[in-house]
């Protein structure tokens, strides 16, 4: 396993015994964008969280540049550099984006109990660029939750990013954007992977985003990693034309 | 969408502590005793709330079980004076610190919480402490202690209400400062989110105990004090009827600022010391006119300081674009 950057070794999770992940075993290499796709409730997002540890598996490992992580806590793991994006807006929506960049870094820099220091100035070079990044300098001062929606994803990939993490988990990133905004926001992911060098592993719907970005795609559909492979031949793969494309076609 | 308000004091901001402290600190040289009593109880309640406030508007928590600190603060004080030989520095600094001390074993249960289950933990642990102190024979039982001694440098009215406003200005700056800073920060970034703030690799449940503690340090301050200005603790101090004064009166002065508390105590005292001198009913009437406050101002007397002048303005002048705070 020692080679191997991100590895899940047979993941199970039930919720009153519905099997929201079960057996899951997959792994990233490094650098690369890996996809995860699948149609509603195949437990995506289940993964997303049991990777980040904010629920604990049945059964299963996860390991983590060769490290076993999966007893590890959320704030842990952030630590050890995985960072998320969440699929439903989650930000502090009464704070500037400014501001909620600035509360991942003092995260990330474990200079949560600090008393005497004023907290602005604390990395504001750092938080600046971030958010320069993110394409969002001109919004620094706006209340996150007055953002649009498009914006408020891209903070959303920005706090993830205030982590620094080396493997960025990004859960629907493009979910109810334009189709504008999407082009913009797969430009903004593709620029960060090269200069942060992390690997992305992402969960998505939109076909056309995957295909467009991924070097690796694993299919899951009822819990259950069904296939995995290159684009082209996820694209060609008779059965996910089956369980996934055929439904949304 | 309210905006938070920037806790970062600006020197206008400074120059009205200042000039508050000014003017408190002249008023025995003028006013009557009655008034410099007063203050001194406004100021010490002002602090309690703030205590609470530090965890209600600025962690969104609701604790309702803060007399247990106030109580320990005080009892912890009488109790230092009048059976032991410590220097009276001593006793200052200790007595606190065993309101921390307190803080720090409830808050272990009460911290885990949230919402309804924080507030009714909180408030049950207040009256295990109040039983507590009702049996205890060396607390004093039902009465209480009384008689205390204090310094004779202490011993007028005035010198414990000056030596009350320094304290109390004191924790004050300490307070704005710790606010501003990471921890204070990172504990609004919880009241808002909690799980991003895990998610941003902080520790929310360490987090929200050491802010616990922290506020019962200063809640026990608050204690400390009010023995000094009455001589005298009881057991009503640890009543949760006590502790929803508190909560109240940071509603009262609004929780989404600072110095709200401050302003709900002057308000509260006020209101109850003229309504008692009134009518003998003088809790309905309190009652109904904090009942008219909130309705009317829910955003306490302090909400009033942003949204006044903005009305005013948006009256007279109609431009109908929206202003962002």
């Amino acid at each position: 396993m020692g080679d191997t950057f991100f590895e899940i070794i047979g993941l199970d999770k039930s919720f009153r015994g519905l099997k929201a992940t079960n057996k899951v075993s997959l792994s990233i290499k490094k650098g690369e964008v890996c996809s995860i796709i699948g149609p509603n409730g195949a437990g995506k997002t289940t993964l997303f969280n049991l990777i980040t540890g904010l629920i604990k598996p049945d059964a299963g490992k996860i390991f983590f540049q060769g490290k076993d992580i999966t007893a590890h806590s959320p704030v842990e793991i952030v630590h050890t550099g995985i960072a998320r994006s969440f699929q439903i807006v989650n930000n502090f929506p009464r704070f500037t984006v400014y501001d909620n960049i600035m509360i991942a870094v003092l995260g990330y820099k474990r200079q949560a109990l600090k008393m005497l220091t004023p907290a602005k100035s604390i990395g504001r070079n750092e938080i600046m660029e971030l958010i320069d990044r993110i394409g969002l300098a001109k919004e620094a001062n706006t209340l996150a939750g007055e953002l649009s929606h498009g914006d408020q994803k891209r903070l959303e990939v920005g706090i993830a990013l205030a982590s620094n993490p080396s493997l960025l988990l990004l859960d629907e990133p493009t979910a109810g954007m334009s189709s504008e905004e999407k082009g913009g926001i797969l430009e903004t992911i593709k620029r960060i992977m090269k200069e942060n060098n992390c690997t992305v592993f992402l969960c998505e719907h939109d076909m056309k985003v995957i295909f467009s970005i991924s070097d690796t795609i694993w299919v899951l559909h009822n819990g259950t990693v069904v296939t995995s492979g290159t684009v082209e031949e996820i694209r060609n793969n008779a059965l996910v034309r089956e369980i996934y494309l055929g439904e949304a076609e | 969408m309210d905006k938070i308000r920037n806790l970062q004091a600006g020197t206008r901001e400074w120059t009205w502590y200042v000039a508050v402290f000014v003017i408190l600190m002249i008023v025995p040289f003028f006013g009557s005793i009655f008034w410099t009593n007063l203050l001194t109880e406004i100021l010490i309640m002002g602090l309690a709330a703030m205590s609470v406030n530090l965890l209600l508007g600025f962690g969104g928590s609701l604790p309702f079980g803060h007399a247990a600190f106030f109580a320990s603060g005080a009892y912890a004080t009488a109790l230092l004076i009048k059976e032991t030989n410590l220097p009276f520095l001593a006793v200052l600094i200790i007595a606190p610190a065993m309101a921390a001390v307190v803080g720090a074993v409830f808050g272990i249960i009460i911290t885990r919480l949230y919402e309804f289950y924080y507030a009714i933990v909180s408030a049950a642990s207040c009256m295990v402490l109040w039983t507590l102190i009702r049996k205890v024979p060396i607390l004093g039982g039902d009465t209480g202690i009384t008689g205390v001694e204090i310094p004779e440098l202490l011993s007028s009215i005035d010198a414990v209400y000056i030596f009350t406003a320094i304290v109390v200005f004191t924790v004050l700056i300490c307070t704005k400062i710790l606010l501003n800073s990471p921890f204070g920060w990172i504990q609004q970034a919880i009241r808002e989110n909690p799980n991003r703030v895990t998610c941003t690799g902080s520790n929310v449940l360490r987090h929200r105990y050491i802010a616990f503690i922290i506020s019962s340090f200063i809640c026990g301050i608050a204690g400390m004090l009010f023995v000094l200005h009455t001589q005298s603790t009881f057991p009503s101090y640890a009543h949760w009827i006590k502790s929803g004064d508190f909560v109240m009166i940071c509603i009262l002065g609004g929780v989404n600022t600072f110095i709200g508390p401050m302003v709900g105590a002057a308000a509260l005292i006020i209101l109850q010391t003229y309504i008692t001198s009134l009518t003998q009913h003088w809790l309905l009437f309190l009652g109904i006119s904090i009942c008219l406050l909130v309705i009317f101002m829910p955003s306490g007397i302090m909400g009033l300081t942003g949204h006044l002048p903005k009305k005013i303005q948006s009256f007279f002048k109609k431009s109908g674009h929206n202003q962002r705070g």
